[in-house]
């Protein structure tokens, strides 16, 4: 295949809201708990934090969910789902003999909501780090 | 002698001697004086200024008169009117066409003015920046919402020729030298008409002048075999920047010699804008719309003529078959057309369609009905998913899968190629606009967009998908081709709906974002490296801010060492081949340190050269050819905290040095006087990527220093000095493919 060029195929989601939070393999696990932090306890009008990943990083999404579920002492619920996502990838060619392929193909895909519980408290044992702790 | 008083007086003699002086009195006294005017025979009390030019001003009485007199020397009528009435937009355009021929207007130039500086750029005034600060938000706003800019700057022409003739002819232009293969005309991924392609045309070997550009082919039908086109006439449209216009004219006339090819400017050139951001799709919806209803009662007449026909077919059964009615090619290819239109509101980024691809329209005058003024930059996504049911909403699912899989060339097929439909479109806008007007101030409540039927004209457009950066996904958007005159108009309603429009600055800040260089900054293959905004504007205020500060006040780039700190100066790595001798370095100081305040002026007299550049894909397919000179550009961000800026110096680190930044210990260096690394290139474009959270530049590095210090690249590790001062960044850089 030198005399092809790949394209690779993007997945065709909304941009991401206030609320989401997508999930990439390059992400380290501690910055995703500090986004999770400021939206649980800072913003008290989100209501739910959807959480995405695509293929290979679905096991970080699994591992933030239930580290959040443990820092929280089990107040949080967590409903998942999980689906098939199309992608479309393309082959240019480089000559002028060939013509161009578009290939199909299927990635799996995990959406995550975390919800309060009714009883939902702050644990004072936490190391919140947020901005205003910072100062002090 | 009588030497007496006379006793008697005779009336008559003394009369008589009297008479004429009486006479003179009386004539005196009914005529006017000598030299002064007739204004001036009246009393102080009466006279005023303006009589002298406005015959309204003077005495009824005496207005007859003043008139003859006036008649012999007309006061001077003043050229100018009222400065409210000069500023008008209609007397504007009368002026402009006055002062043309030293730089050219572009049609939205006036709603430019209003709110964003404009400057003076290859021959075009265009706008540099906006009024208010987007330096930093607009990336917000390219990656949430979507961006408007003005590209009808670039030219269009137009090559008219057989099939196998274009393709044989440009093949020998483009760039195919370098390490990465660029594509050529003729590749099957362009022929049908159904994409845009861009490649790189060298229009000097010997200077090694290089630009890209932009093509698309003409229409043909998908499934058909190429090779039955080989030897029909065929057409071929190229957009390119004006800098390098009449360097791309003498080139082809100069090899056009037997009329090979015709080759010339589009008459009527249409305008050019291009929409980025992911609610694009969304504002385009607003804007471009044609008459739906209209298609779908048509096909509720016939279904209904059709049970008409069949109750009656009932009663005589002798009748024959009705006729089918065939549909013609256009009315098929205009459905295809709406179903995609439609199907492209489930599309959420216009990234996830194919690279380049093109749909034609039929669109209605969007002067006819009134946009409702977006919310302050609000998304509105939700808004084209409400009015459709759920039936819809699967049919329209499954077709935007199609389209995303496989892209026809029926879709492109427009009436712009038309050189008559272009005239016919340019002379009837002054009817049209009125007709518009007129209507409009009759009516109460101004136009809705609504099912009823509108007048027949109808506007055709192009849209073109254009593709942002491969890795992160951020830039892409669709580029709008709209027919000349009707420019305002569009540009107006696209404002209104929701895009944000910027200047030239912002523009090319997210195009670094993307990873791409932007072209008359970052290119050096181009001698329109010196005409860009960055020299000609950014560079020299820099530089007079400098030289107006008092000496203590500055910052003194003689004792860290640069030379040229306020434009990169590629020409200096090149006379000096080794740069380790330190001898090297004094000489240059001595030099330089007898010329402080001419820095300057050293400085232009070398800004005319341009250089050679090459791509490479990885390190290990470096080519060991040293005798050619040739730069290698790269994108460098930074590993540790740190902005990267504009003419920032480049370095490669010694061996203890890289080992310690690989292992992620503390790397504090500052450069001193006798100091051992070697200077290997400079930056262009430098800034704090908001898409990465780190440093990000574009940069060029010479070829020999990289083959020298191989093994230094294998961790791909460079050292940055900014130009305030002596701190080493450390940055990992990989080669740029564009």
């Amino acid at each position: 295949m030198d005399n092809y060029q790949f394209a690779i195929g993007f997945p065709n989601h909304l941009p991401p809201k206030r609320n989401d939070i997508y999930v990439s393999s390059k992400r380290s696990v501690k910055s995703l708990l500090k986004r999770a932090d400021k939206l649980l306890i800072e913003e008290t009008k989100v209501k739910q934090i959807n959480v995405y990943a695509l293929g290979k990083a679905i096991n970080k999404a699994i591992d933030f969910a239930l580290d959040l579920q443990e820092k929280y002492c089990n107040q949080l619920k967590l409903t998942t789902s999980t689906s098939t996502v199309e992608l479309f990838d393309e082959y240019q060619p480089k000559t002028e003999d060939l013509e161009p392929i578009t290939q199909k193909r299927y990635n799996s895909a995990i959406h995550i909501k975390i919800t309060r519980k009714y009883n939902f408290q702050i644990p004072q044992n936490q190391q919140i780090t947020t901005s205003q702790n910072k100062k002090n | 002698m009588s030497e007496y008083n006379p006793t008697l007086v005779s009336l008559n003699d003394f009369l008589n001697s009297r008479t004429k002086e009486l006479k003179k009195l009386r004539s005196e006294l009914n005529t006017r004086r000598g030299n002064c005017q007739l204004t001036q025979t009246l009393p102080k009390h009466l006279r005023r200024r303006t009589m002298s030019h406005d015959i309204h001003r003077v005495p009824y009485r005496m207005r007859k008169h003043i008139e003859k007199e006036m008649g012999k020397n007309p006061p001077r009528k003043s050229k100018l009117k009222s400065r409210q009435s000069r500023r008008k937009p209609n007397n504007m355009l009368k002026e402009y066409e006055r002062r043309s021929k030293k730089h050219v207007w572009l049609e939205t130039h006036i709603w430019h003015a209003k709110r964003m500086h404009m400057h003076r750029l290859f021959g075009y005034k265009l706008a540099y920046r906006t009024n208010e600060k987007l330096l930093r938000g607009c990336y917000k706003l390219a990656a949430r919402s979507s961006v408007i800019y003005d590209e009808s700057y670039y030219q269009c022409y137009e090559c008219v020729a057989k099939q196998q003739n274009l393709i044989t002819f440009f093949s020998k232009l483009i760039d195919n030298q370098s390490g990465i293969n660029f594509k050529t005309i003729g590749n099957r991924l362009f022929l049908r008409g159904n994409r845009q392609g861009s490649s790189r045309i060298i229009l000097d070997r010997e200077k090694k002048v290089v630009c890209p550009f932009r093509f698309i082919w003409d229409y043909i039908p998908f499934d058909s075999n190429i090779e039955e086109y080989k030897n029909k006439t065929r057409k071929i449209w190229i957009w390119i920047h004006p800098a390098c216009r009449t360097l791309l004219v003498d080139l082809i006339n100069s090899l056009n010699t037997k009329n090979y090819i015709s080759f010339h400017e589009l008459e009527n050139q249409p305008c050019r804008f291009s929409i980025i951001g992911p609610s694009s799709i969304n504002v385009l919806q607003k804007v471009l719309w044609f008459d739906f209803e209209k298609d779908n009662e048509k096909e509720k007449e016939k279904e209904k003529e059709k049970e008409i026909i069949k109750d009656n077919a009932m009663e005589t059964e002798t009748e024959t078959e009705t006729e089918t009615e065939t549909e013609t090619e256009e009315d098929s290819a205009l459905k295809k057309r709406t179903m995609v239109w439609k199907s492209l509101k489930k599309i959420n980024k216009p990234a996830s369609l194919l690279e380049g691809c093109i749909l034609s329209l039929d669109v209605i005058n969007p002067k006819e009905f009134t946009v409702k003024r977006a919310r302050e930059r609000e998304q509105e996504f939700q808004f084209h998913q409400k009015n459709l049911t759920r039936i819809e909403k699967d049919k329209y699912e499954k077709l935007s899968k199609k389209i995303q899989y496989k892209w026809s060339s029926e879709f492109s097929k427009s009436k712009l190629w038309d050189k008559q439909t272009r005239k016919k479109l340019l002379n009837g806008i002054e009817r049209t606009n009125k007709k518009i007007d007129e209507e409009a101030s009759k009516k109460l409540f101004p136009n809705v967009r609504s099912s009823k039927a509108y007048p027949n004209q109808k506007i055709p457009v192009l849209i073109v998908q254009t593709a942002g950066s491969k890795t992160l996904g951020f830039g892409s958007g669709f580029d709008v081709i709209i027919p000349k005159g009707y420019a305002k108009q569009f540009w107006v309603a696209l404002v209104h709906s929701g895009a944000v429009p910027i200047g030239m600055r912002e523009r090319h800040r997210i195009e670094t974002e993307t990873g791409r260089r932007f072209f008359p900054d970052d290119f050096i293959e181009a001698p329109s490296f010196y005409q860009s905004a960055t020299k000609l504007i950014v560079s020299e205020k820099e530089s007079q801010k400098w030289e107006k500060t008092h000496k203590g006040k500055r910052v003194n780039y003689k004792k860290f060492g640069i030379n040229s700190p306020f434009f990169p100066d590629f020409s200096s790595l090149l006379k000096s081949s080794t740069n380790h001798n330190n001898d090297n370095d004094k000489d240059t100081d001595n030099s330089n340190n007898n010329n402080s305040k001419n820095t300057n002026q050293i400085q232009t007299t070398q800004y005319t050269n341009t250089f050679n550049v090459e791509f490479v894909e990885n390190i290990n397919s470096l080519k060991t050819n040293i005798d050619s000179e040739s730069f290698i550009p790269i994108t460098i961000t930074a590993i540790q905290k740190g902005s990267l800026k504009r003419n920032a110096h480049l370095y490669f680190p010694t061996k203890d040095e890289s080992n310690k930044i690989t292992k992620k210990l503390k790397f504090n260096q500052k450069w001193s006087k006798n100091d051992n690394h070697c200077l290997v290139g400079f930056i262009t474009t430098g800034m704090f990527s908001l898409a990465r959270g780190c440093g990000f530049a574009i940069g060029f590095i010479r070829k020999k220093d990289l083959i020298k210090n191989q093994n230094a690249c294998k961790n791909s590790i460079v050292l940055v000095r900014n130009t305030n001062g002596a701190i080493f960044y450390p940055a990992k850089f990989e080669f740029c493919k564009n």
